[in-house]
């Protein structure tokens, strides 16, 4: 009788497992189609780097160095040199070694003028290694093409049709990030 | 190689070509598969009414016409068997993606319909590889051994009355010895590649597939027993009242079992369970090889599921609408109404391969020996008995 | 190589024709090798997920490698593996592609100063197509398998003999008396 029953239970078993499979066959499939479709990333994703430069052209970075010391990669390379007029300095050179870094977002972090930020460009397979050699042109050219970007100080800032940067609306601004960023840079100071 | 410019922005975007769908076009699909279908069809009627017609219209029936005639059916058979293991592999791929959730090949061909030729293609232009420490005879002959096992088993199928190529009066007998042949395939290959993993793939298919033909003659047996005849096309004909697995059910079950075991299908597929054995008998063969061995498993796939139907579900009978039998019409028809049948069954067999997962190795043993073959030998027993008292 | 291999593209109709079809195939039928190595091989096992599902174009994941077309390189190098990877990547039948998968595959990433990190997988198989990142989307290793697409239905094929194996990246496995490597 138990063999019997045992039988019964190893149909049911089966008879049940292939209709639950059966009915997966009509359900709607959460594919996205990338090639043909660009996936819309959340906006603080880290895909990539870039380098802002204001409204009027000019550079938003100040050369302090605090990214280079603070990447622990050790992919940027800055040399900089004093202005001749004025105050500050002015870079002879801006690096980032892109096939090495890691995207993690601590030189974004140091920042203190949110020059250097993450934007959402995935689309970095080459062929050559050698086009992710970025130097100073490239980081502003991804720059100016990006629509939006994120840096914990400024948080996402979007990029205008009439080439105005500013802030992105509240409900764009990711609540999350900025929260937990808050006490680190308490602690810090 | 030229050398490849770099753009402008540094981005390397890949080109937007192939069919874009952007969501699942279910008619497109099964368009793409009826038409395999129908092709499939054609060359059915081509191979079984349209040579033997031509032939004989040009009066090249006797002698060494015959041969070339059947020559040539065994060529458009060839073909057939090319379409059913394109026709296959494609339906495995997108039925196992829907499962799955996803969608399977969909981009090149409508709905992705001429994947696996691209597949074929690449496999008859890649390199076929001969390990040093292969036997290398041997190991380029298994595949073909293999693939000629299963081939063989068309000589016997009837796809419609009298659309056989060799109507004998031992089908049976000729199943049974041709089916165990493909075991041969199998272990030779294995065993001469000199690879540990094709070794114990190969010795479990041994010992798999010896296992499960004796409850699979057994079932042929009992369906001989039944019908009273070991000719294939007799069969068909005793079902014309009663399907067979209304009577037969137990040996109907059984064979379902048998032929999943002798498949190498999912529950039942030791010899190239991919998580223990990387990919089993065949792990060290590449290209065209390894291209015959997926066509012999495929084409298996069909043949497998066409002799349930020919045993247990009428073969090639359904309504004929008043034509009259014997007529190319009528044989067309019918050779469909098997085309059909035999679909739904390749369709549960995926359905199945979709569901379960593997057994464990002993228990596949212990099945075989301890349940079906006890089983199949009642079963034979009461068919008799069955037969005795109602015919 | 022969046809297939010749180092200007053949401008005959026939054999020019034949070239692009198997070109085309081939580009429409890459099968990776399963090989997943550090934590890319997370991603590269989420490309074919549901969402975004690189079978669609017909790739399909083969465990051995006498059977696959690409071998995904994803994740850290490390010198005891290289023998093992360049093992495998001989294992395969030509034509045969490489793509390397992260910044650890590409040039070491972050631990590229490490004493036991192989500084770039380009040092030990030819590689194709890189992907940055760490670990890089999966829709990026989508892309690196449609470039890789690109680049073989443009471009004929030639043999690319991979490098030599500095000494100095360890082998467990020495060859025994008769000359063979043992089985790994
Ligand atoms: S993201 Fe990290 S690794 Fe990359 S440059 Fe910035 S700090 Fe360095
Ligand atoms: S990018 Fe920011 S942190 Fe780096 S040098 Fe410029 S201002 Fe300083
Ligand atoms: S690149 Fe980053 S994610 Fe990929 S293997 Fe290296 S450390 Fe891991």
């Amino acid at each position: 009788m138990s063999l019997l029953q045992e039988v019964w239970q190893a149909v049911k078993a089966i008879g049940t497992g292939m209709a639950t499979v059966h009915k997966r066959v009509y359900e709607e499939a959460p594919t996205e189609f990338y090639p043909y479709v660009k996936p819309e990333l959340p906006p603080v994703s880290v895909q990539s780097l870039a380098l802002v430069e204001n409204e009027d052209g000019s550079e938003r970075c100040i050369v302090c160095l605090q990214c280079e010391r603070a990447c622990p990669a050790q992919v940027i390379t800055i040399e900089r040199h004093r202005n001749p007029e004025g105050k500050g300095f002015l870079i002879d050179r801006f690096d980032i070694d892109l096939v090495n870094c890691m995207y993690c977002a601590a030189c974004v972090e140091a920042c203190p003028v949110s020059s250097i930020v993450t934007i959402q460009d995935f689309e970095m397979s080459t062929y050559d290694l050698q086009t992710l050699k970025a130097d100073i042109d490239f980081l502003h050219e991804q720059a100016r093409r990006a629509r939006q970007w994120y840096s914990p100080k400024f948080g996402v800032e979007l990029r205008t049709d009439d080439g105005r940067i500013e802030k992105a609306p509240p409900e764009m601004q990711p609540g999350g990030l900025a929260e937990i960023l808050k006490p680190a840079e308490e602690v810090d100071s | 190689m030229r050398p490849i410019p770099i753009p402008e922005d540094r981005h390397f975007r890949p080109r937007l070509i192939g069919y874009d769908p952007q969501k699942s076009r279910p008619w497109l699909e099964r368009t793409v598969y009826a038409a395999y279908v129908f092709v499939f069809w054609l060359i059915v009627i081509a191979t079984y009414a349209g040579v033997p017609a031509l032939f004989g219209a040009l009066g090249w029936d006797g002698g060494w016409g015959f041969v070339l005639m059947r020559v040539l059916q065994v060529v458009l058979l060839f073909l057939l068997s090319a379409v059913i293991a394109l026709l296959l592999i494609l339906v495995l791929r997108k039925y196992l993606g829907k499962v799955q959730e996803r969608f399977g090949p969909m981009h090149y061909g409508p709905a992705g319909g001429i994947q696996t030729v691209f597949d074929a293609l690449k496999l008859l232009a890649k390199e076929d590889f001969v390990p040093a420490a292969a036997d290398a005879l041997t190991f380029r002959l298994a595949p073909a051994v293999t693939f000629v096992a299963s081939f063989a088993m068309f000589a016997v199928i009837p796809f419609a009355s009298g659309w056989v190529l060799a109507d004998t009066n031992v089908g049976l007998i000729y199943l049974i010895a041709v089916s165990t042949l493909s075991a041969y395939g199998v272990l030779l290959g294995g065993v001469s590649s000199g690879n540990k993993w094709a070794l114990i793939g190969a010795l479990r298919a041994g010992a798999q597939m010896v296992s499960y033909e004796i409850p699979l003659a057994l079932v042929f047996l009992t369906v001989a027993v039944w019908s009273g005849t070991l000719r294939l096309g007799g069969i068909v004909d005793a079902q014309l009242g009663l399907w067979n697995f209304l009577p037969l059910a137990l040996p109907f079950v059984l064979y379902v079992i048998a032929s999943l075991a002798e498949l190498k299908h999912i529950p039942f597929d030791f010899p190239e369970a991919e998580s223990e054995l990387i990919a089993g008998y065949n792990v060290e063969y590449s290209g065209m090889s390894f291209a015959f061995f997926f066509l012999a498993e495929f084409v298996e796939l069909f043949l497998l599921p066409a002799l349930i139907v020919v045993f247990f579900f009428g073969g090639w009978h359904g309504p004929l609408f008043g034509i009259e039998p014997g007529s190319l019409a009528a044989g067309a028809l019918e050779s469909l109404y098997f085309t059909l049948k035999t679909a739904v069954w390749v369709w549960i067999f995926l359905w199945i391969r979709a569901t379960l997962p593997r057994y464990r190795d002993d228990q596949l043993m212990e099945f075989a020996w301890k349940a079906m073959i006890p089983l199949a030998l009642f079963g034979l027993v009461l068919a008799a008995y069955m037969r005795l008292i109602w015919r | 190589m022969g046809l297939l291999g010749s180092d200007e593209r053949p401008r005959d109709v026939i054999l020019g024709t034949l070239d692009d079809l198997i070109n085309m195939a081939r580009s429409r039928s890459m099968w990776p090798l399963t090989f997943g190595i550090a934590c890319c091989a997370i991603e590269m096992m989420a490309t074919w997920d549901p969402k975004i599902d690189a079978d669609r174009f017909g790739m399909f994941f083969r465990n051995t490698p006498r059977q696959a077309d690409v071998m995904i390189v994803s994740g850290t190098v490390n010198k005891k593996l290289a023998k093992r990877l360049r093992r495998l990547y001989d294992q395969m039948a030509e034509p045969k592609w490489v793509i390397s998968m992260g910044a650890c595959a590409n040039q070491g990433g972050p631990f590229r100063q490490g004493y036991s990190v192989v500084e770039g997988v380009d040092k030990i198989v030819p590689v194709d197509v890189y992907i940055p990142g760490c670990p890089p989307r999966p829709e990026a290793l989508l892309q690196a398998l449609l470039l890789l697409r690109d680049k073989i239905a443009d471009r004929e094929l030639r043999y690319k003999k991979p490098r030599e194996i500095p000494a100095d990246y360890d082998v467990m496995a020495e060859p025994g008396k008769d000359g063979r490597l043992p089985v790994l």
